[in-house]
């Protein structure tokens, strides 16, 4: 089934920014959906399009069957938000805080607690439960929002940017938290730049630019798109005459190859010309090569 | 009401109590309008009565045919009535302002407002929980302060002659209903004010203006002009209470999500 379905999604603010626009998805349940894009894209507008937080121009949406403008509250009961702006209360502690975020969420007192102090104690701020949230460096408050988007077990999360602010290690622990609840089926729909780990979690992506949608699908339907091939990398002290190659370094070449196979008979060549081997490596595109190749080919086009 | 509704209100409470700097302005009027302005009145009329020319005003509205002690009974009567009772609806006034710049504005402010509207209740039932919030503070500390005035009224009375301080009707009708319409009058200024002003101080200047009637109806009674019967303030009571209730109405539904998070 579904968790999301996008129909035609469209927002323009005033005077004329199209932030979303005319955007169709359909994020499946139990997907982690790498939601890309540069800033000012119109990641963060998108997910307060699905909570109901603002009113499409055009288009409509629906989150498990639900539709943000008629089911507002039933779509935040089943959903955790986390966004950049929402902030938490200075002057309690941040065992008070979840306290609080999980009564108005509907869940009994021992229960909240309890789920508190397990998950600071997974986001590591069990040591500082109980200091006031006013005493907290911008990392910790990132961690604590999270726990508190978690607090009623959401079955669907979005998160903007989770990760920003975050020091290796707790992004680290981030992560493996967010992949955690990926295998326990949850959905997430996760707006990020960190390409490298939305590498590591997505199931599936999307690519926005200037509220227009340029791709979507896994890693290996995006890679079709762009060059599905191989990138091989080779030092070497002779090189063949035929082969088409991009320097690196002084002895260091890359160059692409439709298959892997292939490598086999330049290094045989290689080899019989007395030549040096001492780097052969050879891998696919990267998420991160794919994003870049697709954006500067939206540009293309918008020119 | 659900339990949903109840945390916000226990949270918005605690968080004004917890706060020194809201607490004591929220107790200084209370103590100086109910406690130490009807005393001094008290200590004026009894025991020192030798300048009078000030209160002049009031006197022309006694009636004529009173003499001697009897004059300043009814003078002190008619200021602990008449006065006091239009004086304190400041109370409330300044309470819900407080209350409500520090729930609605300072929410919206520090950004945790935005928090809160992805939490599973309406947009009503948010605005309907700190409505109550401010409300519970206003006639909390209202009716407190009352109740504290009439006690050390009474041990003054029975010290400096042995006499009983009994609230005329005029009290009863500010309190059930001119304290509470006041009190929403309040909230809604404040509410109102939340859509355009950026800090609490710039919300709270703009409920001052609240102030401005009472003063008036104040000055007017010192001069001697009218003098404000039980039953207009019954009235007057009632059609407030109306008209905060529907103000209030108007304006929390005029609120969006799309502009509350602006
Ligand atoms: N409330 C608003 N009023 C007017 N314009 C807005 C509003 N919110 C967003 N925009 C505009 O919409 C566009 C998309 O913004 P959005 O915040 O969705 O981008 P984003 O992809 O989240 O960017 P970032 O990576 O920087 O967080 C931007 O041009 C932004 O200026
Ligand atoms: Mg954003």
């Amino acid at each position: 089934m579904e968790a999301i379905v996008i129909e035609n999604l469209e927002k323009i603010f005033p005077p004329d920014i199209h932030a979303v626009d005319q955007i169709r998805l359909q994020i499946a349940q139990g997907e982690v959906f790498g939601f890309l894009g540069p800033n000012g894209a119109g990641k963060t507008t998108m997910v307060k399009l699905l909570n109901g937080m603002l009113e499409p121009t055009a288009g409509s949406a629906s989150i498990m069957g639900l539709d943000p403008l008629k089911d507002t509250t039933g779509i935040h009961a089943i959903s955790g938000v986390l966004t950049e702006h929402a902030m938490m209360y200075d002057q309690m502690s941040a065992v008070e805080n979840l306290q609080f975020f999980g009564e108005v969420f509907g869940l009994q007192k021992d229960e909240t607690t309890k789920r508190a102090l397990e998950l600071l104690q997974t986001l590591q701020l069990d040591e500082a439960k109980d200091q006031k949230l006013a005493t907290y460096s911008t990392g910790m408050r990132q961690r604590l929002s999270l726990a508190r988007a978690l607090i009623h077990k959401p079955k669907i999360l979005f998160l903007d940017e989770p990760t920003s602010g975050l020091d290796p290690e707790s992004a680290m622990a981030v992560n493996q938290l967010i992949q955690q609840l990926a295998n326990q089926g949850v959905t997430i729909f996760l707006c990020t730049h960190q390409l490298r780990y939305a590498q590591e979690l997505c199931t599936n992506y999307g690519l926005i630019s200037q509220g227009k949608l340029l791709a979507t699908g896994t890693l290996e339907q995006l890679r079709k798109q762009v060059y599905d091939g191989y990138t091989v990398r080779l030092k070497s002290s002779w090189l063949p005459d035929t082969l088409h190659y991009t320097k690196i370094a002084d002895d260091e070449i890359e160059f692409q190859l439709e298959h892997e196979e292939d490598i086999a008979a330049i290094i045989r060549d290689i080899v019989m010309h007395g030549g040096n081997i001492t780097h052969v490596s050879s891998r696919k595109m990267s998420l991160e090569e794919i994003y870049f190749a697709l954006m500067k080919e939206a540009e293309g086009e918008r020119k | 009401m659900n339990q949903k509704m109840k945390a916000i209100i226990a949270k918005d409470i605690r968080s004004i109590v917890g706060e020194k700097r809201y607490f004591t302005m929220l107790l200084f009027l209370p103590f100086f309008l109910g406690i130490l302005f009807p005393s001094i009145f008290v200590l004026l009329i009894k025991v020192a009565p030798t300048d009078m020319h000030d209160l002049d005003g009031l006197m022309q509205l006694l009636p004529k045919d009173l003499a001697g002690d009897s004059v300043l009974d009814a003078l002190l009567s008619l200021i602990l009535n008449q006065t006091i009772p239009i004086f304190f609806m400041l109370i409330p006034i300044m309470c819900a302002s407080v209350m409500a710049a520090s729930s609605f504005v300072g929410e919206k402010e520090k950004r945790t407002l935005e928090t809160l509207l992805y939490s599973p209740l309406s947009l009503r039932d948010i605005f309907k929980a700190k409505v109550l919030a401010s409300t519970i503070i206003s006639l909390l500390i209202t009716y407190a302060t009352f109740i504290l005035m009439v006690l050390i009224l009474n041990v003054e009375f029975q010290l400096l002659d042995g006499t009983f301080f009994i609230p005329g009707l005029s009290w009863l009708w500010v309190m059930v209903l001119l304290v509470p319409a006041c009190t929403l009058l309040a909230i809604t200024f404040i509410v109102k004010g939340s859509a355009k002003s950026k800090s609490m101080e710039e919300a709270q200047q703009k409920a001052a203006f609240l102030v401005m009637p009472i003063l008036l109806a104040f000055i007017s009674q010192f001069m001697g002009f009218v003098i404000i019967s039980p039953f207009m303030i019954l009235i007057a009571g009632v059609i407030l209470f109306i008209i905060g209730y529907l103000m209030l109405q108007k304006t929390t539904n005029a609120f969006t999500y799309e502009t509350l998070i602006k």
